[in-house]
């Protein structure tokens, strides 16, 4: 460990004695369990730490911690759900063909729909119809615009838009 | 002077366009657009860098898309998340702002119904959070528990089957139950969706139904349990039965119905609703009939879409001061909302593809 990694730790270190009571009540509040609380809580300062920027200077702690955990809650909740879905259409699937995707092939599925759906979270609604007609269904860009009752251009753009959130975030 | 990102948009920018432009209509644009592409990531380690990530998502979108079933899973998936996101943060700013589900008392009407409808969000929302850090093991058991299911049916299907005790049972669209007979004891469990369970009387065995937040002790007796997402409710067709949530001490009575009434079991409590009639309850069951008297639509639609395979999307809250009243056919469950929406012209009934439906309001209102 450098001398700045270490520094950092006691950074997080000192975050947690001061504020992991608050977050455990501020989780509980939200999810009215106190055991998945204190997960939540645990898993929210494993993200702080994981963190490869330092740590802003915390005018606001709490804020900070509160926007770490509500994205943690956002992303588990999406998670789940994507998770759920795809394995009720497969379990629905298996009944008709009686074949289901290998684990390895629903680990793909379900990491690429993790990052669509995060892609498209605050995508105008047309750009991610756009996105799922021309690239899960296989529409034309034309058949899509159609669709749409947009014009080609317009649907190009709104795909190009949607691919750019695909691509992680730069770092800063 | 232009600005930077003018002058040199972003590679990650660049590189979403050429991709585009790899998948036009235009065979000879497709063959430039790869062509010049390749040149492009050539020419500077951060183009390719940049498209990188997205050329491997395009991939295995392209392998789910050519596996016509996983890209309708993964349409459901898709839009199972976007409201999943949504009501997760819904809450979060809900409660951030202060507003408890306990709230402020009404000043008046429209205070107590705006506060109903924010009480809704909450709760819905709180549900999905607190499923959302189910650990997942737990949750890998609770899907695949229907699969194992001694009787299960799929959407749209509807089956009965008798018991070797003589009790039938009759399930709905996409249910599922387990049974356990031994010398002491019959136990049906409703693992999803809902069941009609006609009662063979046997003083010695009586027989209960689980789900996940109720329990119910039957002797001879025909009753009607409906499973849906966190709540249970429970209509007695013929004689009575006594429920009680579950995780509620054993040794407590419980709560008797009796013909026709009617109690729904969430949160550990059992409600007392309206009364039915018993038998018209039961007519309109087997018959597959949807028969709803001013009822909200949002409750309405949740029905209709457990029984039709995809995804029928619609906000519950902005649809829950719509009141209906209507008789529709539950295994017709696309004219189903064709009636709807010819007896209700202020819907707006949007079907981006099959498998994908939502249901809003024309002039969607705000707030």
């Amino acid at each position: 460990m450098s001398a700045a990694e270490l520094a950092r730790a006691a950074d997080v270190g000192a975050l947690y004695l001061d504020h992991h009571r608050w977050l455990i009540g501020w989780l509980r509040r939200r999810v009215g369990c106190s055991q998945h609380a204190a997960d939540l809580t645990q898993d929210t300062f494993v993200r702080v730490l994981a963190l490869r920027d330092a740590l802003p200077a915390l005018q606001a702690p709490r804020a900070y911690l509160a926007t770490t955990a509500r994205r943690l809650l956002v992303d588990c909740a999406r998670r789940q759900a994507i998770e759920q879905a795809w394995n009720d259409e497969c379990a629905a699937r298996a009944e008709l063909a009686g074949a289901y995707p290998s684990p390895e092939a629903s680990l793909i599925a379900l990491r690429t729909l993790e990052a669509l759906s995060r892609a498209l979270e605050g995508v105008a609604e047309k750009a991610r119809e756009a996105f799922v007609l021309h690239y899960l269904e296989g529409l034309t860009h034309a058949d899509v615009a159609a669709r749409l009752g947009v014009s080609d251009r317009m649907v190009r753009k709104y795909l190009a838009q949607v691919l750019v959130r695909c691509a992680p975030a730069p770092v800063a | 002077m232009k600005p930077w990102y003018e002058e040199a948009p972003p590679a990650a920018e660049q590189a979403a366009e050429w991709l585009v432009a790899l998948a036009s209509d235009d065979p000879a644009e497709r063959a430039d657009a790869q062509d010049a592409f390749a040149a492009w990531k050539l020419a500077d380690p951060r183009h390719a860098a940049a498209a990188a990530p997205i050329e491997a998502l395009l991939t295995d979108l392209a392998a789910l898309r050519e596996d016509g079933t996983a890209a309708h899973a993964a349409q459901t998936a898709l839009q199972a998340a976007a409201l999943a996101t949504q009501s997760t943060l819904r809450t979060a700013r809900d409660a951030q702002a202060g507003r408890s589900p306990q709230g402020r008392p009404p000043s008046d009407a429209a205070g107590a119904t705006a506060r109903r409808s924010r009480r809704r969000t909450l709760s819905a929302g709180m549900t999905l959070a607190v499923a959302a850090c189910a650990a997942l093991l737990a949750w890998h058991s609770d899907w695949a528990a229907p699969l194992h299911a001694d009787l299960r049916t799929g959407t749209g299907e509807w089956a009965r089957h008798a018991l070797p005790d003589g009790t039938q049972v009759a399930l709905g669209s996409d249910s599922a139950v387990d049974w356990r007979f031994d010398q002491g004891a019959r136990a049906l469990r409703l693992l999803r969706g809902e069941v009609l369970v006609d009662v063979a009387p046997d003083a010695a065995r009586p027989l209960t139904v689980r789900t996940p937040q109720a329990e119910i002790r039957a002797l001879g007796t025909r009753l009607l349990v409906q499973n849906e997402l966190q709540a249970t409710q429970l209509t007695l067709l013929e004689s009575a039965a006594a429920v009680q949530a579950t995780g509620v001490h054993a040794g407590t009575a419980g709560t008797v119905v009796r013909t026709g009434g009617r109690v729904r079991i969430a949160h550990g409590a059992v409600h007392a609703l309206p009364d039915v009639e018993a038998a018209r309850v039961e007519n309109d069951w087997l018959r597959h009939e949807l028969v709803v008297v001013d009822a909200p639509l949002p409750e309405l639609l949740r029905t209709l879409a457990r029984h039709r395979p995809g995804r029928l999307g619609f906000d519950a809250d902005r649809l829950a001061h719509v009141r209906v009243t209507a008789v529709l056919p539950l295994d017709q469950p696309d004219r189903a909302l064709a009636l709807l929406a010819t007896s209700f012209p202020e819907l707006r009934i949007s079907r981006f593809t099959n498998y994908w439906v939502s249901v809003g309001l024309q002039n969607a209102r705000h707030g």
